[in-house]
């Protein structure tokens, strides 16, 4: 999950999740500062502009216990001003030069980007700059912000019982893990958040040894180093706390979670399993990108020839899985239940289809046209200039190495059958899963929430 | 080498005004049709986008309301002598996206695949508009789709709040209507009903044709012959949509019990065709469409907190131009959130914009409008609207002139014309707390 300063950006956030994109050839370079501060370049000449996204290495999963929502808050309080650039004045020097910018959090990293014409790059690495070093937190600034975020929980979450229900079944899944808690965090944990909390957050781990500098666009590594050095490159490193890993204990339960709003009325089913990322076991991730495409993804899926065609028990079928994390990943199956069928038979269709996959496998046109899709999107991926730097900043931020994404196509192209097959037996395994259904409620309840 | 998309968009970023526009060109037909393609040959990817006019769910007829939104639900359900389930495995075989949408106005196709299966893309796209099955079967789990959907979006606040507004503002009238029809006007939809659609509206005379990316003249008109030689020449006489008299001043809350409320509101705006547009343009951007630089981010949400999102747009019809805006506050702020916009859409007509706001805006539009031109697919996009707003081939290089022409004297009378807070139509989905709706 991911939460942004502003909404109207999500919509090309998931474009790129959907991607999952990669291929050889990205031209991608990369060197790092004397300080610590890596920094990838990826050139692409079709537009005279630039996305420059910095990502710290610190996210929701670094919120201190108690403490959840708070790398998130922080991202907002990172607009409201340095000494030399007082509050307002980051955007409007942006948007005067043509430029937009924003920010977003996850569990493993916070970025913030800017894209704008070539020629203002040093400006906006100019600012980047300033504000790694000299946030200004201001009492009534940061009590208004503070408003904002929980304003902000309440329209993505606590108005959208499927977002509710996502957060509930995100609890159960993780056990022990850091990804239990919500990214934007629990109100009565936001609440309570400080500006010295804030602070402590910023001071630990705001610092150019900490950060992956990302351009993408109109411009080589060599005409981007010597700038990198004048800007980021006097900034001194500190020490950066370890972030505290945690490791799940054997999943014993499958688990149910059961959400009745009398807001919904149309009720959902969703599916999740705890699966590994890419950095654990790339072979497994990559045919569980094939297998996620193979059952859920599109007209030609699994489920949806199932389910949405044959049987008519749903109305539409998603399925998910992006190896690209620090810790455990969810794959997960949603789907919206027809009107006039019974949400337990829709889960009975489900786990049927399941079934039979286990047990006669993935076909040799279905492996085909999915690494097909994975080629045809790495081509599209190239395509923006935004959209390489939102892919790269996500991979090296969740600590992999720039050969991941060069690599990816590879890395499909060399999946078989029997990784597949091999990939879903471990995988759907009912004591790792979650089944969440989301119910309308028989009475108006409002206390219920 | 630098492609030629590139010289174009890198005079747009300066400030120098004379250059070629050779780039946006038309590929004629030999029927005489004229497409417009954009061509970087960069990544062997094409997109194509294929509109059809006066298609959209406004023309429905009385009665079948949801038929245009229909037919874009079942293109794909099966066509020629290919099933559904075959209409889709030779589409993601290919892995071709294609995308099948109606607004109120138009009815769109948009198409996206490796330059080496644009045939295969045209040749499929051509028997789902031409030999379309409507088989009962696909029908009625499409209806059911529909009614599903319908019930779904009223589980949404704001798209609540939106439905609800048109249906106050424009009342029974065309633009009233939200696409999805009613469980009972989308029970008497046939399969005739649906053929007599697909007939009637996807004709040449109603045809615009966008394509940008790994495409040129000699590739593209053999496409295009034979797609436009299989349609129809002409359509039956479209209505034309009445939007007049628009109800104005309402508010209206709807009970939901919700923390927090999210309100929808907006008045009458000009035409795109009204010379003052660009004036329009501009006061939008320093109202509510300049982000954290519009006077609503600061005022709503900087100032106070009130609020994470708030923005205002014009919402463009053919007939009808709204400037609507989007604000969501918890259910005990929801009111002082309105009435600050009351407050500014006040000031703004009295007072009008300053000249460094003015300034501003215009930067912000001129050098940001390259940026947004980075894709093949809002490439097409954009060169559909330079089709059906009649903005002429050269409209790319001129674009940022326009805008620049616009004078403080223009925004401000345009203010002044359209700006009416008291008259403001409001519609409130949640549970607010003292209800006097910002008046």
């Amino acid at each position: 999950m991911m939460t942004t300063r502003l909404k109207p950006l999500m919509a090309a956030l998931l474009v790129f999740f959907s991607m999952q994109a990669s291929a050889a050839s990205f031209e991608s370079e990369q060197f790092t500062l004397k300080n610590g501060l890596h920094v990838v370049v990826l050139p692409n000449h079709k537009v005279p502009a630039v996305t420059q996204l910095i990502c710290y290495h610190a996210g929701a999963m670094d919120d201190p216990y108690g403490k959840s929502g708070l790398a998130h808050y922080l991202e907002h309080l990172m607009f409201k001003g340095t000494a030399r650039f007082p509050k307002g004045q980051f955007t409007a020097i942006i948007a005067k030069h043509g430029g937009n910018d924003n920010a977003f959090t996850s569990h493993d990293y916070t970025a913030f980007y800017q894209t704008i014409a070539v020629s203002q790059l040093p400006l906006v690495m100019e600012l980047e700059a300033d504000r790694m070093q000299h946030l200004v937190f201001d009492a009534e600034e940061t009590r208004k912000e503070k408003e904002v975020i929980l304003e902000e929980r309440s329209e993505r979450i606590d108005n959208d019982p499927g977002a509710l229900l996502s957060e509930q079944m995100q609890a159960a899944l993780y056990l022990n893990h850091q990804y239990h808690r919500p990214v934007i965090g629990w109100r009565h944990e936001m609440v309570g958040l400080t500006p010295e909390d804030a602070n402590n957050f910023y001071q630990h781990y705001y610092a150019p040894n900490n950060a992956t500098l990302i351009v993408s666009g109109d411009i080589t590594a060599a005409q981007l180093k010597p700038l990198a050095e004048k800007y980021y490159g006097t900034i001194p490193p500190h020490l950066i706390p370890a972030h505290i890993t945690t490791y799940e204990p054997p999943a014993i339960a499958a688990r149910r979670v059961i959400l009745r709003d009398n807001r919904v009325h149309v009720p959902q089913l969703v599916r999740y399993y705890m699966a590994p990322n890419s950095a654990e076991n790339l072979k497994q991730s990559a045919a569980l990108t094939v297998l996620s495409y193979v059952l859920g993804e599109g007209d030609t899926s699994r489920l949806y020839h199932s389910l949405v065609e044959d049987k008519g028990l749903a109305t539409n079928i998603d399925s998910s899985y992006d190896g690209v994390a620090r810790g455990p990943v969810i794959f997960s199956f949603a789907m919206a239940l027809r009107p006039g069928q019974d949400i337990n038979e829709l889960e009975k269709g489900l786990d049927s289809v399941l079934q039979n996959f286990l047990k006669n496998g993935i076909t040799e046109e279905e492996l085909t046209r999915a690494k097909n899709r994975v080629r045809t999107d790495s081509i599209y991926s190239k395509e923006s200039f935004k959209t390489l730097a939102f892919l790269f900043g996500h991979v090296i931020a969740s600590g992999l190495n720039i050969g991941y994404v060069e690599h990816w196509e590879d890395t499909i192209n060399q999946v078989t059958i029997d990784d597949v097959n091999n990939a879903a037996k471990q995988l759907l395994v009912p004591e790792k899963s979650v089944t969440g259904q989301l119910l309308s409620a028989p009475t108006p309840d409002k206390g219920n929430l | 080498m630098r492609p030629l998309l590139y010289s174009i968009l890198l005079l747009l970023l300066s400030t120098s005004a004379a250059y070629a526009t050779a780039d946006v060109h038309e590929v004629v037909a030999s029927s005489g049709f004229k497409a417009l393609i954009l061509e970087d040959h960069q990544l062997p990817v094409v997109s194509v986008q294929i509109v059809f006019r006066k298609s959209g769910h406004a023309f429905d007829p009385q009665g079948q309301e949801g038929l245009s939104h229909s037919v874009s639900e079942l293109l794909d359900e099966g066509s020629g002598n290919l099933s559904g389930t075959e209409f889709h495995r030779q589409l993601e075989n290919a892995a071709i996206s294609l995308g099948v949408s109606e607004d109120s106005d138009n009815f769109t196709i948009n198409i996206k695949c490796l330059t080496e299966h644009l045939p295969k893309a045209l040749a499929l796209v051509k028997t789902a508009i031409t030999a379309p099955h409507f088989d009962d079967d696909a029908i009625r789990r499409i209806i059911s789709d529909i009614n599903s959907e319908r019930t779904e979006k009223n589980d949404e606040p704001e798209t609540l709040a939106i439905i609800t507004w048109q249906q106050i503002y424009y009342g029974s009238k065309p633009y009233g209507q939200s696409g999805l029809g009613t469980r009972t006007s989308l029970n008497t939809i046939t399969p005739n009903d649906l053929k007599h659609f697909v007939h009637s509206h996807f004709t040449q005379d109603h045809l615009i044709i966008s394509a940008a990316g790994d495409i040129s003249n000699k590739t593209l008109k053999p496409l295009l012959d034979d797609f436009i030689d299989a349609l129809p020449a002409k359509s039956e006489p479209s209505p034309v949509i009445d939007a007049s008299g628009p109800a104005t001043g309402s508010v209206q809350v709807i009970e939901k019990p919700l923390s927090q409320s999210v309100a929808i509101f907006g008045e009458k705006s000009l035409l795109r065709s009204n010379p003052d547009f660009y004036a329009t343009y501009v006061l939008n951007y320093v109202i509510g469409g300049g982000s954290f630089e519009s006077r609503l981010m600061k005022t709503v949400r900087e100032d106070k907190g009130l609020a994470y999102t708030v923005y205002t747009f014009l919402n463009m019809n053919e007939y009808s131009v709204v400037l609507q805006g989007y604000v969501a506050s918890s259910n005990d702020h929801i009111d002082q959130s309105v009435a600050i916009i009351r407050k500014q859409l006040a000031d703004l007509r009295d007072h009008g914009v300053t000249q460094q706001e003015l300034q501003d805006a215009k930067d912000y539009m001129t050098l940001s409008f390259a940026l947004k031109l980075d894709s093949t697919e809002s490439l097409t996009e954009f060169l559909t609207t330079m089709q059906l707003f009649h903005l002429g081939n050269d409209f790319i290089a001129k674009r940022n002139s326009y805008v620049n022409q616009v004078t403080l004297a223009d925004v401000n009378r345009v203010a002044k014309q359209i700006l009416d807070p008291d008259h403001l139509t409001v519609v409130i989905v949640g549970h607010p707390e003292e209800p006097k709706h910002g008046k």
